[in-house]
Parts: structure tokens; sequence; C-alpha cells
């Protein structure tokens, strides 16, 4: 299903749980970050069970991630810094081997680049026996002000022939991402059938059983000080 | 051992395909041959091929190794006609010693490859040399600059993508013991069942260890030199060589 999709099915139930209250009708833009937390909150419970298999929840960048020249400023001096090719991405989810980007690399899908998820474990890639004149990237987890995340490269070698990446990964908002490439009402929801279900069934039964409770209604007045 | 070398066809990353199919493990390829190669150096089959190469000495008497030698077995400047005779004693030297010419030797063809030779001992002058850096040498000699010389070097086989080329039995190793760094990986990310799944595969990876440390095929010139040492004198005739040679 898409995410137009979803998100009516959740809005008919909520209306047809919640007919009795005067006011039952809920923005469209709430409940699609109802949808994108709930993934994660399904993702999260099967990876504790260990059901979990990330690989059905990936989302790709359509187009490829442009290569940015980034300027890293040298410790000593300002003048003299380093040139790094770096690309920003959306936010990616949290899996416990490190494990959320399957795929970053050329277009043409023929090499995957070595990614580190530690700042210090790509610091000590030099020191690798065999490997160390490969290309590889690093992956900084703090994010921006938008709360995108960066990747820098290092060892590409004649980087001017790279322009895009291609890049799967599951990220921590895939609303965001449809969002960006206006693909809400054409392109399937990554997530497999039976999580999507699951997440209609999560966020209906929330909003009534939740709102139904909170509402009381007009209740009648007892007791009152009218003589 | 030469011969076991020859049956190393396999490339270096064909344990990958296997790692997925038997053990649902896929990884970087980058991440797998910096794990895979410790182990097959372990494995102690590395250098296992005599290459012999001809290369010329530089003007200042330094010679460039090639890239896959992993160390030099023997470096001879190759005896050519001139040098094969001495005028002042006319004494011809040979693989066989020296030896005094006579009618009968010229039907002799010292020159002549036709025979079988095992690779490590050609004939020629032993050279003198010392290491200046890890591909460059040294030879302490005036008389070869800008020469040809012959050296004999332990390398693997090389695949397609210039790693080494593995054995059937090299293989299995690399993925029982590609399989127990993993489990073992998991055991510090604490997943549970990692532990007995380390267990489970450690002898399993110790096994296959121990297995492609035995070659596969045995010839009869490495049985003759490992034979040779563990006796103090040649096994068939006392106080010689016994070589295959023509």
């Amino acid at each position: 299903m898409t995410l137009y999709e979803i998100t009516s099915a959740i809005r008919n139930n909520i209306a047809s749980g919640l007919k009795d209250l005067p006011e039952h009708a809920y923005p469209v833009e709430q409940i699609m970050d109802e949808v994108s937390t709930t993934r994660n909150l399904i993702m999260l419970q099967a990876s504790q069970s260990g059901t979990l298999q990330h690989r059905y929840f990936e989302q790709e960048i359509f187009g490829g991630v442009p290569l940015n020249l980034e300027y890293l400023p040298d410790v000593l001096s300002s003048s003299n810094g380093s040139k790094i090719m770096s690309i920003t991405i959306p936010k990616i989810a949290m899996t416990i081997d490190d494990s959320s980007i399957s795929y970053i690399g050329p277009l043409d899908m023929s090499q995957s680049i070595k990614l580190y998820f530690d700042i210090q474990a790509g610091n000590n890639h030099k020191y690798s026996r065999v490997i160390k004149n490969s290309p590889y990237g690093v992956v900084d987890l703090a994010h921006n002000d938008t709360g995108s995340i960066k990747i820098r490269f290092y060892n590409l070698g004649d980087s001017a022939s790279i322009k895009k990446l291609a890049v799967r990964a599951v990220f921590a908002d895939p609303v965001k991402l449809l969002l960006q490439d206006n693909l809400l009402g054409t392109r399937e929801f990554p997530s497999p059938l039976a999580v999507q279900q699951q997440i209609i069934d999560v966020i209906s039964e929330k909003y009534i059983k939740y709102y139904k409770q909170l509402n009381l209604g007009n209740q009648p007045v007892i007791g009152t000080n009218i003589k | 051992m030469e011969s076991t070398s020859s049956v190393a066809y396999l490339p270096f990353k064909t344990p990958l395909s296997l790692l997925n199919s038997r053990f649902n493990i896929t990884m970087n390829e980058d991440s797998y041959v910096e794990m895979a190669y410790p182990i097959y150096k372990s494995l102690g089959n590395a250098g296992a091929s005599s290459k012999p190469v001809d290369l010329m000495v530089n003007s200042d008497g330094t010679l460039n190794l090639p890239d896959d030698c992993m160390y030099i077995k023997s470096l001879v400047l190759p005896f050519t006609d001139v040098d094969s005779r001495n005028e002042e004693t006319d004494i011809k030297y040979s693989s066989r010693g020296p030896q005094i010419s006579s009618n009968l030797d010229q039907g002799h063809k010292l020159t002549n490859k036709s025979y079988f030779q095992s690779g490590e001992h050609i004939d020629g002058h032993l050279l003198s040399y010392k290491f200046i850096d890890r591909f460059v040498i040294q030879i302490i000699s005036d008389k070869v600059k800008e020469k040809k010389v012959t050296l004999v070097y332990g390398s693997h086989t090389l695949d397609e993508e210039g790693l080494p080329a593995l054995t059937d039995k090299e293989i299995d190793a690399i993925l029982y013991t590609i399989a127990l760094y993993s489990a073992e990986k998991q055991i510090f990310m604490k997943v549970q069942g990692a532990a007995e799944l380390a267990q489970y595969l450690r002898p399993l990876s110790e096994r296959a260890i121990q297995a492609a440390k035995i070659p596969e095929i045995l010839t009869e010139i490495e049985l003759d030199t490992m034979l040779e040492v563990k006796t103090s004198w040649d096994r068939k005739t006392y106080g010689k060589r016994y070589r295959y040679k023509y």
C-alpha cells in the first residue's frame, strides 16, 4: 500500500470508532508522522525478538546522491586544509550490527564501498593489512540542523569521474523521504504488507482507545451552589 | 609445495558466496579480504610455488623484485658458452662439477632444456645480495651490472584480481573460520545464542585448518626433499645428490 492508502485506512477506522464524538477528524500530516514512528517501534520490537528482516524496510534515494567536495580545515592552520568527498543523506535507523545501510556505491551497483560507523574505526582503516588503499566511507551519525547525516569518503582515487552515489538504506523517517520525492501516492511504503496492516491496527487502536477514554463528553451537573 | 600450488585454482573470493548459502552471512568484499588474508597466511601454504624469471640488473647493481615475490630461493647469473670454458685450464664447469673437456663431451648439451627440471635449481653462478627495500636488492658484484640474471622466488598462484588462488581445503578452512569470527563478534555484541554458535563452530574450524595444511598431492621430488631433511645424507646413495636431470 502507498502512504496515502495507509493514512486513509487509518482515518476511516478512527472515524467509525469515534463517530459518537463531535470531533474525530485528525489532520493527515499528523497521521503520517504516526505511521513513521509506529514503523520504527515495530522494527525495534521485532529486533528484540530476533525476527527482524531489516532489508524489507529499505528505501532508495531516487536519482542517486550527489557527491560534494567538503573542505576540512587543518588542525594547525585554517588556511591549509584537506578536501574530502562527502554525501548527505537522511537519518538512518538504528540496528544492532550497523547494517541499516546495505549499499553505497556507484549507480550501476557494481561495487559496495566499505563503511565505518565509528569515526575512530575509520581512522584505523589505514592500518589494515590488505585493504588500506581501497575506498571507504565514515558515517558521521551526529545529525545536523536539518536532521541529515554526512558520510565522508576516502581513497576514492579519481573522484572527478564519480558524480553521484546510489544509496540503499533503512531510514529513520521514511515519510520524510517520500515527501521530498513527492511520491506519497505512487510509491509503495517501505515495509512488508503484514507490517503495514500492523501499523494501521496499532494507530487506529491508539486513537480510538485514548481519545475515547479522554473525551468524557457532557457530564450532568451534580451538587451546585444555586439556591 | 610446488605441485600443490597447481591445484590452487579457485578465486580468493569464492568463500563469499558459500558464506551466504551455508551460514546466511553477507559481508562487504573488502571486509572479507581483510579477514580472510591472515587466515590464508596462517595455513602456511603461501609462497608454495617457485617461479623462475629473467630480470635485467640496473646500472647501479640493484634489482627490482616482482610484486608477487614473497621470498628469494636463488639468484644466479646463468652460464654462457664463454663462461663455461676456462681458456687457461680448459676445464668446463657444469652442474655435475668441473669436468675436463674431451671429444666425448661434445655431445652433451648443457643448455638443453628438454630434461626434467624442478625449477628450484638453475645452472649458473650463485650471486650474493642484500635487501635495500622490500622489493629492491643490491647485488654484491660489479660484474653483473646491466646483465640478465635468473631469479627463482617463492610466490603464490594469483587469481584474476591479483589475490592468492585457493585450494578446496583452504576454502573450507577460511569458510569455517570466518563464520567462527562472526559468531565471536556477536558474543561481544551480547547477542543471545552466539556463545553456543561459537562453541559449535570452533572444532569445525580447527579441523578444517589442520586439513588445509596437508598437501593434497605429494610428488616424488617433494617426498625426496622431505626425507632428505630427516636424514643426514641422501637416502639412496651415500655422499651424492641423486636428481633426475637427464
